[in-house]
């Protein structure tokens, strides 16, 4: 870490590139602060740890034109930004990528909710979390499940910070493969339960990278594709309209979850399309820079035995 | 017809099922009034967003029907459509909406009998689930 420091210190001074963006401790010990700069002095500032929360590729919109920009960004979210340079919405040559050792990412909102307390302090302790030096959590417990069946990426890293890379179990969606057994009538009272909390401030459409369209389908009027108000019908409408808008794009980030005031499990319905899209089509999204969109292309072979 | 039969609400492609449709009629085969047709310009037209809004809104079932692989008028909006299609039929079954509800098929312009048999087939599939409304449906 000091050294890539040094390094980004040094290419900030010679112009190599126009600033940094990463994660400082804020005020909240349970999630850091995005923090931008330009100033060389600052870096020393930046932290890589377990409660950086958003995906920092959400942020690159607002340096369209600025220059090159470094950042760090996790296996995940490496393959976030390929999906965005393969969609030409950013350049791969605008952008310093900093591969960071990815651990996971802890969900700030579910660890309140499992301390139930203010949090003063934290400490990460192999798999647990010490909080307030009194009250342990698992890690794995305080976690998108997206973090648990994360996929890897073809890396493509400007600079790399040492480090063990100690990412969570592979589960091979077995989640996702439980849950397709159960009756409509159960999936359905499950989702019930879980998303009638939602409260449709859409703080999961505004951290999510790929969520960068001018106008958004819930904010049109005509067609109304999601009337407002919160009855649950309209609540699933506009999650079914925004995960199938992420089919294909989606790098199961957790970003989304992780952002979620209610702790809505919205990474289960972006777990379950990149096992659909594994399984029944070997695509793994943002895989590298060159794949091409899933839904801008299409085989002859593809899956059509559902069409009658 | 009863108030109480299901309303499929369909979506058919212009070259090939919606002629299929025609072909059906002027050959006098019968099929259930329960299908109301839309045409659209090509299976490709079709947004899956309208499964959504046509499930919320009322329509007890849907049924997309466009031209064969390989046989598509604008060549390959079929072959998008399918991966499309795919897409939000897992959506629409793994949040708990009964499958019954959602029919896909491909019915070419010569195949009168094959759309009278779908849309019975979709008739029958739907009835199966009709004695509830689609959870998405929001009563106004």
């Amino acid at each position: 870490m000091e050294k890539v420091k040094e390094e980004l210190k040094r290419l900030l001074q010679e112009g190599e590139i126009k600033g940094v963006l990463g994660f400082v401790p804020s005020s909240s010990p349970q999630k850091n602060r995005v923090f931008y700069t330009e100033n060389p002095d600052d870096v020393s500032r930046f932290t890589v740890s377990l409660f950086n929360t958003p995906n920092l590729t959400t942020y690159l919109f607002r340096f369209k034109d600025k220059g090159k920009i470094a950042l760090f960004l996790r296996p995940c979210e490496q393959r976030a930004l390929n999906v965005l340079i393969s969609e030409g919405k950013i350049k791969r040559e605008d952008v310093f990528v900093i591969g960071v050792p990815c651990q996971g990412a802890v969900d700030p909102f579910r660890l309140e909710e499992q301390v139930d307390a203010e949090i003063n302090s934290v400490e990460v302790k192999d798999d647990k979390i010490l909080v307030n030096n009194a009250i342990s959590v698992y890690i794995k417990e305080v976690m998108p499940y997206s973090c648990r069946v994360c996929e890897d990426v073809e890396e493509d890293v400007d600079i790399k910070i040492d480090g063990e890379d100690k990412r969570p179990s592979h589960e091979e969606y077995s989640k996702i493969e439980d849950f397709d057994k159960k009756t409509p009538s159960e999936k359905w009272a499950f989702f019930k339960e879980t998303f009638e909390r939602c409260t449709r401030c859409y703080a999961c459409r505004e951290v999510c990278p790929m969520c960068y369209c001018e106008q958004c389908f819930v904010d049109s009027y005509d067609p109304l594709w999601v009337e407002p108000g919160l009855s649950l019908q309209d609540i699933m409408s506009y999650h079914l309209i925004k995960m199938y808008h992420m089919a294909g794009r989606c790098t199961n980030c957790g970003a989304c979850e992780r952002a979620c005031p209610e702790n809505i499990p919205l990474s289960l319905l972006t777990s379950m399309l990149a096992h659909r899209l594994k399984r029944d089509f070997g695509y793994i999204s943002g895989k590298n820079g060159t794949q091409k969109v899933f839904l801008g292309e299409y085989h002859y072979e593809d899956k059509g035995d559902f069409i009658k | 017809m009863d108030t109480k039969d299901p309303k499929i609400l369909s979506f058919l492609c212009n070259w090939c099922s919606y002629a299929g449709a025609d072909l059906a009629g002027t050959s006098r085969l019968q099929y259930p009034p329960n299908v109301r047709v839309i045409r659209v310009p090509c299976s490709g037209r079709v947004n899956p967003q309208f499964i959504v809004k046509a499930l919320r809104d009322g329509a007890d079932g849907v049924w997309i029907s466009g031209c064969h692989p390989g046989d598509c008028h604008y060549n390959s909006g079929n072959y998008f459509a399918r991966r499309r299609f795919y897409i939000m039929k897992e959506l629409i079954e793994f949040v708990g909406i009964e499958p019954e509800r959602l029919t896909f098929s491909w019915v070419s312009a010569s195949e009168g009998k094959k759309f009278q048999e779908m849309a019975i087939y979709v008739t029958e599939r739907v009835k199966k689930v009709k004695d509830k409304k689609s959870p998405l449906y929001k009563e106004i």
